[in-house]
């Protein structure tokens, strides 16, 4: 339910998954199997039967994204009277001088350092016990894991928000009767309190997509090497190192890079529950974006702090992809 | 003696990992619950520990009737709104989508790897990128408080080209070959054979569409105005406030209500679908 931190992966995100399992196959040579094997003069229909998808696409994706990068280069915004000047990279020197930036870009850091690692690990700990199961319970922990991944980060910031009311809230409840504290926490009101309460959920969290996709992989590995493993008398320890870790690893790389693409982008608790604050110590890059594209009305300077943003994901995707992506094959 | 010690310890092996995963699904499962207690009793700001209810006493749908007057009917309509604006772009979006798939999927063209590389690198993109000037593009075009500026811009989309490419690639190219002998077109080929065959391709698509229109609330903010215009999610959002901000007297009772009608379907696509989830989520194919 407090899925806030993941949400929905959109699904565009299931595109990473092509990337990792093209790498472990070894390259195009492998893909193209089931490569297009029809005729080449057939070329005039694809172009259209491609054109409402794409062009569309061009409308609504493309442009705006080429509009951006340009307004990155000017003083844009709503004010339709005062133009619109061309000033080079002054949006991205005022981004580099600018300290509520940093404070968001370290902000996110510490949430995602905070969250990912921890998700990620424990989505393979519980796929390891579910694909132990029978079928039956296989599909129902599956279900109940990945229920949460439904409600609407609407709905979960409103239970979010009346769970950890300040007041006599069902946490502080709670806590009170484990006498774990003696007066009442203001969560989300106390400057110290309210990041770490976030990444707190964001642990309570189960990543059920995460944990959908490691059942899947670990389903894939042959009984016959654990077998193997048991008659050599290894441990659980190093059947778990040796096995299920080097085999599962494409599903890591998966994981880690939409867990860390959707992490820089995480806003909705900023927007719905804290605003932010208090002082500034949920203020993450999204939210700093969109303070200044829908309050400040600084469309180029928002534009410029979405192409950075856009910069560290591409950054961030590349380097797990180059790094942690291996040939695995059995 | 060892078969025993060893069904034995896996025995052992199985109820632990069992009570750990109940333990996941509770913890996973107990803000829903809540939600659904809590939505069917009276409730105020805070929580009451002396009168703690783990179960309903006295339920009663007073909470849901409170929060459609607090927002002065507009429930219903709202709930309307959410219906239309994730089935209609939905419906388009898929079969511009498989239409385009069947083309990167089956046929070779000049560009077809430059567009497969294109798809690929838009995930990458982040929302406020799309963001700034679609929401300007929506000023310009007077798009703003109507249902063109929620439907259109998502009439078609790369992530449902991209995930229909994958699984059209997949189908045997034999049947193509023997339709297109008959003296069947393109297009022929694309309605009665392709079609037909990617049943289990649109379920996904449908689904995972719906669900992620459905929950959508940033965009609806952002264009919307009127109340008469919200979906369910920007209902309550308008209830409980942006920015952490209160808009005014909260019940948290009357919330959870509409939190659940919102959320209940949802949780039904998810539950007559369950399977379509699973199958979505792992549709690339990642092995091991």
């Amino acid at each position: 339910m407090l899925v806030i931190g993941w949400a929905t992966v959109p699904p565009s995100l299931c595109m990473a998954s092509y990337l990792i399992r093209r790498k472990r196959a070894g390259g195009p040579a492998a893909v193209s199997a089931h490569a297009p094997t029809r005729l080449f003069s057939h070329w005039h229909a694809a172009y259209a039967f491609l054109a409402v998808a794409f062009g569309w696409s061009t409308l609504f994706l493309f442009y705006p994204l080429a509009k951006s990068l340009i307004y990155s280069f000017t003083d844009k915004s709503m004010d339709v009277q005062s133009g619109t000047q061309w000033v080079g990279l002054d949006n991205y020197a005022r981004i580099i001088a600018d300290p509520l930036w940093w404070k968001s870009v370290a902000v996110t850091s510490i949430y995602i350092a905070g969250t990912i690692p921890y998700s990620v690990l424990m989505s393979l700990f519980l796929a390891s016990l579910i694909v132990s199961l029978p079928a039956f319970w296989q599909t129902f922990f599956k279900a109940a894991l990945y229920l949460p991944g439904v409600i609407s980060v609407v709905v979960s910031a409103a239970i979010t928000k009346w769970i950890f009311y300040p007041g006599d809230g069902f946490a502080n409840m709670l806590l009170t009767r484990l006498h774990l504290i003696s007066e009442n926490l203001t969560w989300f009101a106390d400057p110290n309190l309210a990041l770490p309460t976030l990444i707190v959920i964001g642990w309570l969290s189960t990543n059920g997509i995460g944990v959908i996709i490691y059942c899947a992989a670990l389903g894939n590995i042959p009984r016959s090497y654990y077998e193997a493993a048991d008659i050599d008398g290894a441990t659980a320890y190093h059947k778990f190192l040796r096995i299920t870790w080097p085999l599962a690893k494409p599903s890591t790389v998966y994981v880690l890079i939409t867990g860390m693409i959707g992490g820089f982008q995480i806003f909705a608790p900023a927007l719905l529950i804290t605003g932010g604050g208090p002082q500034y110590t949920t203020y993450f890059v999204n939210y700093r974006i969109y303070q200044a594209f829908y309050h400040e009305n600084q469309f180029g300077l928002a534009c410029a702090m979405s192409v950075v943003l856009m910069a560290i994901i591409v950054l961030i995707a590349v380097i797990n992809y180059r790094f942690l992506a291996t040939d695995v094959e059995y | 003696m060892s078969s025993i010690k060893r069904d034995l310890r896996s025995l052992l092996g199985q109820g632990l990992a069992f009570s750990v995963l109940l333990f996941y699904t509770f913890l996973a499962l107990l803000p829903l619950y809540l939600m659904i207690v809590s939505s069917l009793i009276p409730l105020g700001v805070t929580f009451d520990v002396n009168d703690l209810q783990l179960y309903p006493r006295n339920p009663s749908l007073n909470n849901l009737f409170a929060f459609n007057h607090r927002v002065s009917g507009y429930l219903g309509r709202w709930l309307i709104n959410s219906a239309i604006v994730s089935t209609l772009p939905v419906a388009t979006n898929i079969l511009f989508g498989v239409m385009a798939g069947y083309a990167l999927g089956k046929m070779r063209f000049p560009g077809s790897r430059f567009l497969f590389w294109l798809m690929i690198a838009t995930m990458t993109i982040p929302q406020f990128v799309i963001l700034i000037p679609l929401y300007e593009m929506v000023w310009q075009f007077n798009w703003n408080d109507t249902y063109t500026a929620l439907i259109v811009p998502f009439m078609a989309g790369i992530a449902t080209v991209f995930l229909s490419r994958q699984f059209v690639q997949t189908l045997p190219g034999e049947l193509l070959e023997s339709a297109t002998m008959d003296g069947c077109g393109e297009w022929g080929l694309f309605w009665h054979i392709i079609l037909p065959l990617s049943r289990p391709l649109l379920g996904v698509l449908a689904i995972m569409g719906f669900v992620g229109a459905w929950l959508e609330y940033f965009w609806t903010y952002l264009v919307i105005d009127s109340r008469a215009m919200y979906t369910v999610q920007m209902g309550i959002l308008g209830v409980l406030g942006v920015d952490g901000g209160y808009a005014g007297e909260l019940d948290y009772g009357e919330i959870m209500a509409a939190s659940l009608v919102a959320s209940i379907p949802v949780i039904c696509v998810f539950f007559a679908a369950q399977r379509h989830f699973v199958k979505g989520i792992t549709f690339g194919g990642i092995k091991g």
